[in-house]
């Protein structure tokens, strides 16, 4: 089971997830350079966070021509898993693997802080262990049972910006994986914390094998550093290779 | 750096006579409808100066392109192309552009 970790010319949260697949998760990784052509042979590619060739012009808009691009489209594509996480979520948008856009948070201010995520679906290849009895979760007790976890955002453009048709297209087909809601689990405008449409953290596409979150599982991996509520969603990757 | 594409000029000692320059505007807003939380503060700054009459602000960027083409219209189409392509993102900005002679 091998994780490519891509780094692009401003990534920043490469060796935490390199760190997270590796001591939390116990798996192999390696690092893909943005010039390579090759995924070297990666059962799962994440585009890791950072501010990729400085956010010039727009976050994620120069990343997407990167060489290791035109491989990473094709490998989702094909079916592969895909995780782009912050910086790698709106990389994901710019080269048109998910719909919408990041834009500036509501209010301007970069946030770095905890946030309470309902996971939407615990049956994608991303979530499938959120729904495990073991996993230390809350219970959201609303319609969804869904888990509540707690995990970092660090962004200064992360309001999730779809147009209507977008929007509905992407509820009703159940592709918000992660929803920001506050202790209780409820979404509400309080609880967003960059005005995201629909309290939108994270969405799948249409065929259910990439996933982008603003938020930043790889680094509540580790349990000697704090919880360690993104795990399983690397835990699930795990399993869904393990069983496809 | 590739190789200069058929019938635009290198500038160099090719001998090939060099295509005019166009000067390119492009203006990038936020899109209509699409929330705008820099053009709103300073929207509010500007009210909180005394200018009351501030109903709106639209916080865009500018580019200003010199490009060879043989004509405006080319200068035009190739600059939309760009646009397209990478100097804007269709889902979340608007953008019209300008073509004339360079100062």
């Amino acid at each position: 089971m091998k994780f490519g970790i891509v780094r692009f010319p401003g990534s920043n949260c490469d060796a935490d997830a390199y760190r997270a697949v590796t001591e939390g998760l116990g798996e192999t990784a390696v690092y893909l350079w943005h010039k390579s052509r090759d995924l070297e042979s990666s059962d799962v590619v994440v585009l890791p966070g950072g501010f990729s060739y400085g956010d010039y012009l727009r976050g994620g808009a120069i990343a997407r021509f990167s060489p290791i691009m035109g491989e990473v489209v094709e490998f989702a594509h094909n079916g592969g898993l895909t995780l782009g996480i912050c910086n790698g979520f709106q990389i994901l948008c710019e080269a048109g693997l998910l719909p919408g856009a990041l834009t500036r948070n509501r209010g301007l201010r970069f946030r770095c802080v905890p946030v309470s995520l309902r996971v939407e679906r615990v049956d994608t290849p991303f979530t499938s262990e959120y729904a495990d009895p073991d996993v230390p979760a809350e219970t959201f007790s609303g319609f969804h049972r869904a888990p509540v976890v707690q995990i970092p955002i660090a962004h200064g453009e992360g309001q999730y910006t779809a147009d209507a048709e977008t929007l509905d297209a992407l509820e009703s087909s159940g592709r918000v994986a992660f929803r920001y809601v506050n202790g209780a689990g409820e979404a509400t405008d309080a609880a967003n914390p960059n005005g995201s449409a629909n309290n939108v953290a994270g969405i799948l596409n249409e065929a259910g094998n990439v996933l982008g979150m603003m938020p930043h599982p790889e680094r509540h991996s580790i349990r000697a550093l704090g919880p360690d509520d993104g795990l399983p969603l690397f835990r699930s990757l795990v399993r869904a290779v393990g069983t496809s | 750096m590739t190789a200069a594409a058929p019938g635009v000029s290198s500038g160099g000692g090719s001998g090939e006579p060099r295509l005019p320059v166009w000067a390119v505007e492009v203006r990038v807003t936020p899109r209509q409808g699409i929330l705008d939380p820099e053009g709103q503060t300073i929207q509010r700054a500007l009210q909180d100066l005394g200018y009351a009459g501030v109903e709106s602000v639209r916080a865009g960027k500018l580019f200003d392109l010199r490009l060879q083409a043989n004509s405006a219209a080319e200068a035009e189409r190739e600059a939309k192309r760009m646009c397209g392509e990478l100097i804007t993102n269709p889902v979340i900005e608007d953008y019209t552009l300008s073509v004339s002679e360079p100062p």
